[in-house]
């Protein structure tokens, strides 16, 4: 059974509205007239395959959801923006955001013509943790941090390959850019899988930073289907508690103790040590110079470089593991102006900031495999090249020796 | 098997056979052909990308001498939807169009879409750019050197057209 065309026609509606477009914009793009979207929508033209699909594929919909019997599912996107309406009026933002679904959708789809995993059985979900109090919020996320780490076997090196860890757990993720108030935002669905999106405008360490506090999202607020973090909403217990986790996540505990140790800070000037020689107990005891262990304006700038995070994302998490008190770090805070020549005379390289996570590559590598396999035609993979941002010539020149090696065909002609 | 207003067996082509056919600089054969009735859909304008291509394709679609289609059915646009998960739009909409109206298909694609094709629309509705240009000879369309010619013309453009006999000659 197939719906009808007036069923049709109201479900490309709702997506345009979900989408956030006018119907003047779903004209322009689609080449079509104003009124002819008009009359799409109200059941009174009927809509061909190409519009069909430049209408959802602007919709950040699979045409097939337009086709099906059934429930037409809610819009990722709806469920995201809900808890952000302000940033649904953002139309760069909505149409990025749109094109990532899109993308994510392909992905899935890939995945499933491949025999993998969907990402939904390979993601851990925590559950989500009553939240009462900032207290337990931070401690929830310190404590899914240790646990998620221990899970992952990480030990406590830092973790600069993030992203790169968090696809290996299913998860899509990519980097587009967004109002600066907006540090990144997660969604999932059945049909696009778990995604993460960052700020590509931020800086490599807040990105990093943001990698883990979606990450945590999507481990300890599955019963949500996304949400954006921004600055408005940095005071709810589920962002403090995915503060607090990215926190200990790219900082673990016995790294940073373990770090400032080999720096020779840290510890406390007076040092007992007591040895049991089968008689009785021999003390030994350590003097450090006054002072000397105080944490420093080049220790946090060496101990966040080491993890891949900020100045100040290092200075706060000093704070409370309580390796540094109050009054040292309002000086530290004070000092943090003078990060750039100390990081320029201890001689620390800059990260590579223009190296940014896309969805492209995710894409094209399980879509070369699946033409490999034949289990999709030339012909949709240089589709999902154009629609990940490749030209037609690049993926030429890419499947040049993917390219089938076919014996030449006889004459084909139809049976009479 | 479908037939045009005119007599002539209705064949949905894919836009790489049209393509071979504007490379060669051979639409006419298409036009003329004296037992097909040759259509493409509404994809073939928007794949058919080199400028000079897609010039001679729009002035022969704007003559009728190749037939444009929309698929509109919902039944059609159903299955082109459920085929565009693994071929792309153009062959999607292709066999869609020769699955539900019972028309004969002519492609070049290999490997998935050749699968599909066998799946929904039949290994006897099948034909490709050497069937085409085999039956233009049979009919007395073009000589056997015509045929040729196109062949070489062909090959001697890219490793897409191969094909596994000397001459159009040898079919006959």
């Amino acid at each position: 059974m197939t719906i009808s065309r007036k069923e049709l026609a109201g479900r490309l509606k709702v997506a345009r509205e979900n989408a956030g477009l006018t119907q003047q914009e779903v004209a322009e793009e689609v080449g079509l007239t104003r009124l002819a979207v008009v009359r799409i929508e109200a059941g009174k033209r009927v809509v061909n395959s190409l519009e069909l699909a430049e209408m959802t594929r602007l919709y950040g919909r699979g045409i097939a959801e337009f086709l099906e019997e059934g429930v037409f599912e809610e819009d990722p996107l709806v469920a995201l923006f809900r808890a952000a309406p302000n940033y649904a009026e953002d139309p760069k933002l909505k149409r990025e955001l749109l094109h990532c679904v899109e993308l994510c959708r392909e992905v899935a789809n890939l995945e499933k013509l491949l025999g993998l995993s969907p990402s939904s059985a390979l993601l851990v979900s925590y559950g989500p943790g009553t939240l009462s109090s900032r207290w337990d919020a931070i401690n929830q996320g310190r404590y899914l941090a240790a646990q998620e780490r221990n899970r992952l076997d990480l030990g406590t090196s830092p973790m600069w390959e993030l992203p790169e860890i968090i696809v290996r757990q299913g998860v899509r993720v990519t980097e587009y850019e967004m109002p600066d108030a907006v540090s990144g935002l997660f969604f999932h669905s059945e049909g696009t899988g778990f995604a993460i999106v960052i700020n590509r405008g931020h800086s490599l360490s807040r990105r990093l930073f943001s990698y883990a506090h979606e990450y945590c999202h999507l481990l300890a607020d599955r019963d949500r289907f996304g949400g954006i973090s921004h600055a408005g909403n940095r005071s709810e217990l589920a962002e403090v508690r995915a503060n607090a986790f990215a926190a200990h996540f790219l900082m673990p505990e016995a790294g940073v103790r373990s770090f400032l140790k080999a720096l020779g800070k840290g510890e406390g000037t007076r040092q007992n040590l007591e040895i049991y020689d089968e008689w009785d107990q021999v003390p030994a005891q350590k003097r450090m110079p006054a002072g000397s262990q105080e944490v420093q304006v080049h220790d946090v700038v060496s101990l966040a470089h080491h993890f891949g995070a900020s100045y100040e994302a290092a200075l706060y998490h000093l704070l409370n593991l309580g390796i540094i008190r109050k009054g040292n770090f309002e000086n530290l805070w004070e000092g943090k102006e003078g990060q750039g020549p100390i990081r320029r005379a201890l001689r620390i390289p800059a990260r590579d900031e223009g190296t940014h996570r896309d969805l492209a590559g995710q894409l094209l590598s399980l879509g070369f495999e699946a033409y490999r396999r034949e289990e999709i035609s030339r012909g949709k993979l240089t589709e999902l090249a154009e629609e990940a941002g490749v030209d037609r010539d690049e993926i030429e020149e890419a499947l040049h020796d993917f390219r089938q090696q076919s014996e030449p065909v006889g004459a084909i002609l139809p049976v009479e | 098997m479908e037939r045009a207003s005119d007599g002539r067996v209705l064949v949905v082509a894919d836009t790489n056979v049209l393509i071979n056919f504007l490379r060669a600089g051979r639409l006419d054969l298409l036009r003329d052909h004296r037992r097909y009735r040759i259509v493409v859909t509404e994809h073939a304008r928007r794949e058919v990308t080199y400028p000079d291509q897609a010039s001679v394709l729009a002035a022969a679609l704007s003559a009728g001498d190749i037939g444009e289609i929309e698929l509109t059915d919902p039944t059609e646009l159903t299955l082109f939807a459920e085929l565009n998960a693994v071929l792309g739009r153009g062959e999607s909409a292709a066999i869609a169009v020769a699955a539900n109206r019972n028309w004969l298909i002519a492609t070049d694609e290999l490997g998935r879409a050749r699968r599909e094709v066998h799946e929904r629309v039949g290994t006897n509705r099948l034909m490709n750019t050497p069937g085409l240009i085999l039956s233009c000879v049979r009919d007395g369309g073009i000589t056997v050197e015509e045929a040729d010619e196109i062949r070489s013309e062909l090959e001697s453009q890219g490793q897409t057209f191969a094909v596994s006999f000397e001459s159009f000659g040898d079919l006959l």
